[in-house]
């Protein structure tokens, strides 16, 4: 049986991700994230899988501390990155969210996403995938130990930050 | 336009090249005509040494990596023996393309359409319904064994591969390139192998932009600055030392630096490493200053390098070996995939710095190649401007060294040109002097 208040209250939190990005609230966004936070988005080997062990592996984006995270955002207001001086507009929608209870009173969720975009330069683009966290609680809120980003597109076309995907 | 008379000055009188006047200027047109893209399919691509895949993809029998020759869809397989083949990837009867996959395994080759097989050998193993369509005792079914790569050779684990059967051996066509690639391969006594994972990604650009910026350290500064002011940061605020350090003297223009056209419209650049200790290669110093003669051992530990083989291969080593190519899509449209080369053995944590590092800098995703895509796609679009002025090359033009400069002997090589400054466009009047030598060629795969 599902735990229903739980889950409500996984999709809150993941909503309330997806909006702090869509606004681009960085500052109240990386506070959604544990010190020693993992942000992975895996690559596609040749033979169309997504690799598997991060730490050996080429990967899309693989960070492993809040900090890492920080220096995207810092990179980003440097204003002087070519792909970030006109960042897209961005919409996510989120769905199918799962929950179930982890290892050391963590909360495993997954969810369904789709980022709409938009910008001057690239015009409309779509991407989508699923993610899954590890939630962990600092006090009553919860704080994002672990998020993995899976696209199902083996081809990146242009390019994507961690704030747009 | 006439692209089908082969007159030589057709295409010559798209490059304005006057070493005597300093004056090297490119038409927009080669970046914006599709009836450029068809000649250069047929006069580049399909007529030269192209580059297809590193060998470490490959490594059980069966094992394939499916790319393209200029337009034309190609497959290299390790076969029972241990050697590398390359076929067409088209089926022998009606040319339905044998796999659609970028990469996998197989035993055997079997044709979706009506079912032939093949051995990966490339001979035809099987006719459906054979007998019914040839009745003949005496049928000969080798005549539809899958058409092998006129030519296919390797150089330190890099499969190249060509359509036309008389071009030069590739030793001769790279020239002084391989003393580069030796020297990515010098902490022997490890191999190399290709990292699990790739980064395959689209832009919106004309090949050539892409290929432009490969040689041209001249953007860093600019386009890179931002990744520079980051890592900068970072180091600052976590007081990173060692493999966690990130090398800025190169983008910060702090270290002595250089270029080459060793000929061939191939290129490189260098620059000296600020931090060199902080390399994963450090590690093997003790066996290279054994196994090397001192200037090379100084290049292979102590210099960062970068070389771009004409016309679809960038290979360069900075926290890592890496490994680019790409293939125009349409004219205005470039796929480009990447892999990166570690050494077999190498520990875990020495791996993970490498692979990091590797990813900040090349992912399309990461903090400095989303910056050069978003320039490409700008360039492009500017390049549309052909009633505008010519793109300009000439830079150091004027004032570079014919010939082999210092760095240049201790490597032992012997380029066309050399620079001792990395912001000079010698590199890039290499590559479309030898794009005008092969477009009017016409040499032309057929």
């Amino acid at each position: 049986m599902a735990d229903v208040a739980l889950s409500a209250e996984v999709a809150q939190f993941l909503y309330t991700e997806a909006l702090l990005l869509d606004e681009r609230r960085w500052d109240e966004w990386l506070v959604l994230y544990a010190e020693d936070a993992v942000f992975w988005v895996p690559s596609y080997t040749m033979q169309g899988e997504p690799v598997t062990d991060p730490e050996l592996s080429i990967n899309l984006i693989y960070i492993t501390s809040r900090a890492g995270l920080e220096d995207r955002i810092y990179r980003i207001r440097t204003g002087t990155s070519e792909a970030s001086i006109q960042l897209p507009r961005i919409c996510h929608q989120i769905s199918n969210v799962t929950t179930e209870a982890g290892d050391d009173g963590l909360v495993v969720a997954g969810a369904n996403f789709m980022v709409a975009s938009w910008s001057h330069r690239r015009g409309q683009e779509f991407r989508s995938g699923r993610y899954e966290y590890r939630l962990s609680r600092d006090g009553g809120a919860f704080r994002i130990a672990y998020k993995k980003v899976l696209p199902i597109e083996e081809v990146t076309d242009g390019w994507f930050d961690v704030v747009s995907i | 336009m006439d692209l089908t008379s082969n007159d030589p000055g057709e295409f010559a009188g798209l490059v304005d090249d006057r070493p005597e006047d300093g004056v090297f200027q490119v038409s927009r047109r080669v970046y914006n005509d599709p009836d450029i893209l068809e000649a250069e399919y047929k006069n580049i691509f399909e007529a030269n040494w192209v580059f297809l895949a590193p060998e470490g993809l490959l490594k059980a029998p069966g094992d394939y990596v499916a790319t393209h020759i200029g337009r034309q869809p190609v497959f290299v397989i390790r076969q029972q023996s241990g050697a590398i083949g390359g076929f067409i990837n088209a089926c022998s009867h009606r040319g339905s393309m044998l796999t659609d996959c970028r990469a996998g395994s197989m035993t055997e080759i079997a044709c979706p359409y009506h079912g032939w097989r093949f051995n990966i050998e490339g001979k035809c193993t099987g006719i459906k319904l054979r007998r019914v369509g040839w009745p003949e005792d005496d049928f000969d079914q080798s005549r539809f064994d899958l058409k092998p790569l006129p030519r296919l050779e390797i150089y330190r684990g890099l499969i190249f591969a060509s359509l036309n059967a008389d071009v030069a051996p590739l030793v001769e066509h790279l020239g002084p390139v391989t003393a580069f690639l030796d020297l990515f391969c010098a902490p022997a006594p490890h191999q190399l192998e290709v990292v699990a994972g790739a980064s395959i990604h689209t832009v919106n650009c004309n090949w050539k932009v892409l290929h432009d910026n490969g040689p041209d350290p001249y953007h860093a500064a600019t386009v890179h600055g931002n990744f520079a002011a980051t890592m900068i940061h970072r180091d600052e605020i976590s007081g990173n030392t060692g493999l966690d350090k990130t090398e800025t003297g190169r983008l910060a223009g702090r270290v002595a630096a250089g270029m080459y056209a060793p000929g061939n419209g191939h290129t490189a650049f260098w620059a000296d490493k600020e931090t060199p200790e902080v390399y994963p290669v450090w590690a093997m110093k003790d066996q290279i200053q054994k196994s090397l003669p001192p200037g090379r051992a100084k290049w292979a530990l102590e210099r960062s390098r970068h070389v771009t083989v004409f016309p679809n291969l960038l290979v360069n080593e900075l926290a890592s070996t890496y490994i680019r190519t790409y293939r125009p899509l349409a004219i205005d449209r470039t796929e480009i995939s990447s892999w990166c080369l570690a050494p077999v053995g190498e520990a875990n944590e020495l791996r993970a710095a490498r692979l990091r590092k590797f990813e900040d800098f090349f992912m399309p995703t990461g903090m400095s190649t989303p910056d050069d895509v978003a320039i490409f796609e700008r360039a492009n679009q500017g390049n549309m401007a052909a009633a505008g002025h010519p793109n300009d090359m000439s830079r150091g033009m004027s004032v570079a060294t014919p010939g082999a400069d210092g760095p240049a002997l201790e490597l032992g090589i012997d380029p066309e040109m050399s620079s001792d400054q990395f912001t000079h466009e010698i590199t890039l009047q290499g590559v479309y002097r030898q794009w005008v030598k092969m477009m009017s060629a016409g040499a032309g795969y057929g």
